[in-house]
């Protein structure tokens, strides 16, 4: 059986260095907002062929609308389409007339753009709204679930497990976090709902872990915490992870297919929620079972020295 | 297997059958008139999809800053409401949604496109139907900054003229185009869009197709002693009809008007002064409104997508189920069963509700596909720990049940707290999102729990399905957990 509870601070050091290069990332560079949270306007045009002067373009924008634009080419993936990407920066959105009036202008220009473009134009206020209801949502479903837990643990082992499996999940929250951090990757609604789906499942793994260490601990089972603990997280080990995988594999399914015909918003969603369903599950494994298994410990050796014992473990 | 275990089994088996049939082709009951099938029951391909997937135009509209009253506020906007709804409708846009939010006092106006017509200038559609806000009469001059024979041709593909070098002084004043002729605006506005009561579309011998104003008493005054100066003028002066900053009309006036009704000649065609008379009748938003947020979709694009996560929730499904088959043997098979009545079950919960999915709710099914069998893997696990104590499959699966419950039980609920979060906080897409796993949450209780706990109630005592493996129970391994035993319970 695999040492759990004795081999935690291996865990914690992983925790504690990805944490770490997080809030180096976020010195260096800081978050990267998507449009959605940051505002501003992006307009596709899918073009007849690649061969088209986006420095020209950009020239014949900015005179028409008198604002510093963007302008760039791409390709989806199989290579059979081609877009030209015109992109405001933030602090300036482009009103109705105003995207009706580039369109005329590049047509005019020579630039034959369809009418149907993609056009995703977010004024600053509402992506800090919509940035600010997605932190409140975190919040408040941390919160509620705390309370769940509050509540439940009352049960199973008492409000120091409610406590470590509340650190848990913030844990995970936060190496979701980190990992766009050190990434650079763009945050949006869709991570802020991977995290949300991310809280709401990983502290069912937690509890199933502690719901089995209580059993365990109740019953006519004899040896230490650390072996209790060590005991109910492997019976539980083989839940645990095939939960986790058919989890992932739904998601790695529509993140692969998504990816490959690059319908990136999806592929945004599919992701923070894998990397965040790994870590709900490597998290409950390796921190929140041993974490509790060593304060039992701890506290068992205090009671057993008496109150004349000081050292804490 | 006989009696009433025996009877749920099969009643499991057979209903999902018919929700797996029904799901792919719906009940159908004949054909309408256009030879479509009329649907009881509606297939998973009859789903509502957002504008993500058919493509379209989502907008939120707020109030220009100042223009909105507080106190008036909620009203002012179900006004705007019909108003955009009214445009629409005669704009002979049907499929469309408009809604408002009285608390942050935003207008959020969604329309997507019908199959297949990529046709749609949707910029120009929000802009003519949408935001589109006040109409007024101002009198207007020929404008003699740039003689309008030199006036700037604009023909697509050539480049656009360099801008006419502007007098140095004051600034030029803005000039609107009409029919080849520029105009200035003169003086202050004569008369409000709210001023007037009705516009109709006419036609008379004497006037031809015209559009007949009636004013409101404030609006025949303003009217009377404005037209009685602009008659006056030599050449006579010209009343101009504008929309926002466009000019539609430009008429003469040759008379004081001192009725309560005038009328505007021109050129027309019959459908020209009927979209002129609704853009007068319904071109009176409460104040002027901004667009904060638009969104377009490109409808090609759109369409792809979904077929996309089609294929993924197949393939997840598939993959799944092939999983929990290899893995758990007899009770994976029935998990496998489970699931595809769960699938079918969501989808058909979310056609016959009439709830638009989008991609994130697309996602949101397939996650939901994902967890729903962990309530298998939870209560599996355990019968085979059941097993390997040594107790009886039947006493096993019984047990399996119970101590799994709670396990099953907490996963959903917070499951549910985190969903319910996001619905509440999230924006469109997203909801959809928190919707389907809302959706497919509650349904894995009534498929993974009870329908695999009678099928595998059934099973356990028919003779036949005893035999460990296909429980995944080794003998050689039973009798190494045994020994573990007063451990392992």
């Amino acid at each position: 059986m695999f040492p759990f509870v004795e081999k935690r601070r291996i865990a914690y050091i992983v925790v504690g260095v990805i944490l770490l290069a997080g809030i180096i990332s976020y010195f260096a560079h800081g978050f990267k907002l998507d449009i959605q949270f940051q505002g501003g306007t992006e307009i596709k045009y899918t073009m007849k062929d690649a061969n088209f002067n986006t420095e020209k373009a950009q020239s014949v924008i900015s005179e028409a609308i008198n604002k510093s634009v963007s302008v760039v080419s791409s390709k989806n993936f199989e290579g059979t389409m081609n877009y030209m990407v015109v992109r405001v920066a933030s602090e300036q959105t482009l009103t109705a007339p105003e995207i009706l009036k580039v369109q005329t202008e590049l047509n005019n220009a020579g630039f034959i753009v369809n009418v149907d473009p993609q056009i995703t134009n977010i004024n600053p206020s509402i992506g800090a709204e919509i940035m600010r209801n997605g932190i409140l949502a975190v919040f408040f479903a941390l919160l509620l679930i705390i309370i769940y837990i509050a509540f439940r643990f009352k049960a199973i082992s008492g409000w120091s497990a409610g406590v470590i499996a509340s650190i848990a999940i913030l844990s995970d929250a936060l190496l979701m976090i980190s990992v766009y951090l050190i990434f650079s990757i763009s945050l949006n609604e869709s991570f802020i709902a991977g995290v949300l789906t991310v809280i709401g499942y990983s502290i069912n793994d937690k509890i199933i872990i502690y719901d089995r260490i209580r059993e365990n601990s109740t019953g006519r089972k004899k040896g230490s915490n650390v072996e209790i603990v060590n005991l109910s997280i492997f019976q539980t080990l083989t839940r645990s992870i095939n939960t986790a995988l058919t989890a992932i594999m739904s998601l790695a399914v529509v993140f692969i297919l998504s990816t490959m015909f690059q319908i990136s918003s999806v592929a945004q969603f599919a992701f923070p929620m894998i990397i965040g369903v790994a870590f709900g599950c490597l998290s409950s494994i390796f921190i929140a079972g041993p974490m509790l298994g060593a304060y039992k410990e701890a506290n068992a050796k205090n009671n057993a020295r008496g109150t004349t014992s000081k050292s804490r473990r | 297997m006989r009696g009433k275990n025996a009877f749920k089994f099969w009643s499991v088996i057979i209903a999902t059958a018919i929700l797996v049939v029904f799901a792919l082709t719906g009940l159908n009951v004949g054909k309408d008139k256009l030879g479509n099938n009329i649907q009881l029951i509606k297939s998973a391909s009859s789903i509502r999809t957002g504008i993500d997937i058919t493509g379209g135009v989502s907008a939120m509209l707020e109030p220009a800053a100042g223009e909105s009253d507080p106190a008036t506020l909620k009203t002012d906007l179900a006004t705007v409401k019909a108003l955009i709804e009214h445009r629409l409708d005669r704009q002979n846009i049907l499929d469309y949604f408009v809604s408002t939010d009285d608390v942050n006092g935003r207008v959020i106006v969604e329309i997507p496109w019908a199959q297949g017509d990529t046709s749609k200038n949707a910029t120009k559609l929000i802009q003519d139907s949408v935001v589109t806000a006040k109409l007024y009469f101002q009198e207007v001059k020929v404008s003699d900054q740039i003689p309008a024979t030199s006036a700037p041709t604009y023909k697509p593909g050539t480049k656009t003229p360099a801008p006419t070098k502007k007098p140095a002084g004051t600034p030029a004043p803005a000039i609107y185009n009409l029919d080849g002729g520029q105009y200035v605006k003169v003086g202050s506005v004569i008369l409000q869009g709210t001023d007037i009561a009705n516009a109709t579309s006419e036609w008379d011998a004497q006037s031809g197709q015209h559009v007949l104003l009636k004013f409101k008493p404030t609006g025949q005054q303003a009217f009377s002693s404005a037209t009685a100066r602009l008659s006056k003028q030599t050449p006579k002066g010209l009343l101009g009809i504008f929309m926002d900053e466009d000019l539609i009309s430009a008429p003469s006036v040759n008379d004081a008007i001192t009725q309560s009704t005038a009328i505007i000649t021109g050129k027309f065609t019959a459908q020209e002064t009927a979209d002129l008379a609704d853009k007068i009748r319904t071109g009176n938003l409460p104040f002027k409104l901004n667009v904060v947020q638009i969104n377009v979709i490109n409808s090609q694009l759109g369409q792809q997508a979904y077929t996309v996560t089609i294929y993924a929730l197949l393939i997840a499904l598939l993959l799944i189920m092939l999983f929990m088959l290899i893995y758990y043997r007899l009770p994976g098979l029935f998990a496998g069963v489970a699931l595809l009545t769960h699938t079918a079950l969501q989808l058909l919960f979310i056609s016959n509700t009439g709830i638009t999915i989008t991609l994130p709710g697309m996602a949101g099914i397939i996650l939901s596909i994902g967890l729903a069998v962990d309530a298998n893997v939870i209560i599996f696990e355990r019968i085979k720990e059941e097993l390997r104590s040594g107790k009886t499959l039947r006493a096993s699966v019984d047990a399996g049940f119970k101590r799994g419950f709670t396990a099953v039980l907490d996963g959903n609920v917070t499951a549910i707290i985190a969903a319910a979060v996001l619905w509440y906080f999230g924006t469109g897409a997203i909801q959809s999102f928190a919707i389907t796993t809302l959706i497919g949450i509650s349904l894995s209780f009534i498929t993974a729990v009870t329908f695999s706990r009678w099928m595998l109630k059934a099973t356990s005592d028919w003779d036949i399905a005893t035999h460990p493996w296909l429980w995944g129970v080794s003998k050689k391994k039973k009798d190494v957990e045994l020994g573990e035993g007063e451990v392992a319970k």
